[in-house]
């Protein structure tokens, strides 16, 4: 998710029609600039070098999860008459082999091209954090780019999810999705502060990811290790 | 954070997929090298219609046609919980939004 606030413009994107390293190039009609989707970034046109705001905080998780913990969300309204079954792409994902449209050559394979990570990039620095790491460590947290970041697996999601550590706590303990240090507590689940007082907790932007593309953006990324 | 968002729709085009129509497939062509990769045309621009002025319902309507395992990128947008069904933005890609002050696209 990206700001589209740039230059005193607001840019209406929309897919150009090309891929690059297996990922979209999106276009804005604004300018008529390209922008990789991977890190929102113009490649071509008058905003060449520029880049969109990343909006931190975004999940995926299944409508059921999400509707349990946010009864007041609004949905972007189907057509009539569009209901679906399954994502046109499902074979594409449950595919070990399928690593992109055009038989990538992926010579990293410091992980599984298809390895699912959560990947950061904070202060020039970029890190990709395996769901099979995340979901076997309660609480896992790191200094990333002088960041300190904390990544968890929500129960209540069924999905990773990443927040800056809040400012000079140390003894940070999980419950279930409740993350408490001393008085204070939060739900990894959305961030909501659940006791104390101060702040929620700040989401860090991070890139749900396969391996083989996070690593074709980002060569000189480091895994994290248990 | 967190899109799965390597796999676009044009992965469709290029795998013969049924979400984009035929005659509007053309052979894949690179246009040209970037920092040692192609940058490679597959449909014409538009081909994939991004979402330019969204509407939303309530939860409630949402369940007549959003299915319970259905996946949905979940986003607060100062305080408002919203939800975008990814088998929806399969067909678009990008939704064009706004919200507490500001202009945001979902990409996916």
């Amino acid at each position: 998710v990206y700001g589209r606030n740039i230059e005193g413009k607001t840019l209406t994107l929309e897919a150009s029609g090309r891929l690059y390293r297996d990922a979209l190039i999106l276009a804005d009609r604004e300018t008529d600039s390209l922008w990789t989707q991977e890190k929102g970034e113009a490649v071509e046109g008058p905003l060449e070098g520029k880049e969109l705001p990343v909006l931190p905080g975004g999940v995926t998780t299944t409508w059921a999860r999400w509707r349990e913990l946010h009864p007041d969300t609004l949905v972007l309204k189907k057509p009539q008459g569009m209901r679906q079954t399954s994502s046109v792409y499902a074979g594409y994902f449950s595919d070990p082999e399928k690593i992109g449209v055009f038989g990538s050559k992926l010579e990293d394979r410091r992980l599984e091209p298809k390895a699912e990570v959560l990947g950061l990039e904070l202060g020039g620095q970029s890190r990709a954090y395996p769901y099979s790491l995340i979901e076997k460590t309660p609480l896992l947290v790191d200094e990333l780019g002088g960041v300190r970041v904390l990544l968890a697996h929500s129960t209540k999601l069924a999905a990773p999810v990443a927040f800056l550590v809040p400012e000079g706590l140390d003894a940070l303990e999980r419950e279930g999705d409740r993350l408490t240090a001393g008085e204070q507590a939060w739900d990894l689940a959305t961030g909501k502060r659940l006791a104390g007082s101060g702040p929620q907790l700040e989401p860090v932007a991070a890139v749900r990811s396969f391996w083989y593309a996070w690593v074709r953006f980002h060569p000189d990324t480091t895994i994290a290790q248990p | 954070m967190q899109r799965r968002r390597h796999v676009p729709a044009l992965l469709a085009a290029a795998l013969g997929l049924a979400a984009i129509a035929a005659e509007t497939r053309e052979p894949p062509q690179i246009e040209r090298i970037l920092d040692g990769d192609p940058i490679i045309r597959v449909l014409p621009r538009g081909a994939i219609p991004a979402i330019t002025d969204p509407d939303f319902v309530s939860a409630e309507e949402a369940d007549r046609v959003l299915a319970s395992d259905e996946p949905v990128l979940g986003l607060i947008i100062d305080g408002q919980p919203k939800a975008y069904s990814l088998w929806q933005l399969d067909h678009h890609e990008v939704v064009n939004d706004s919200g507490g002050g500001q202009d945001f696209a979902v990409t996916w």
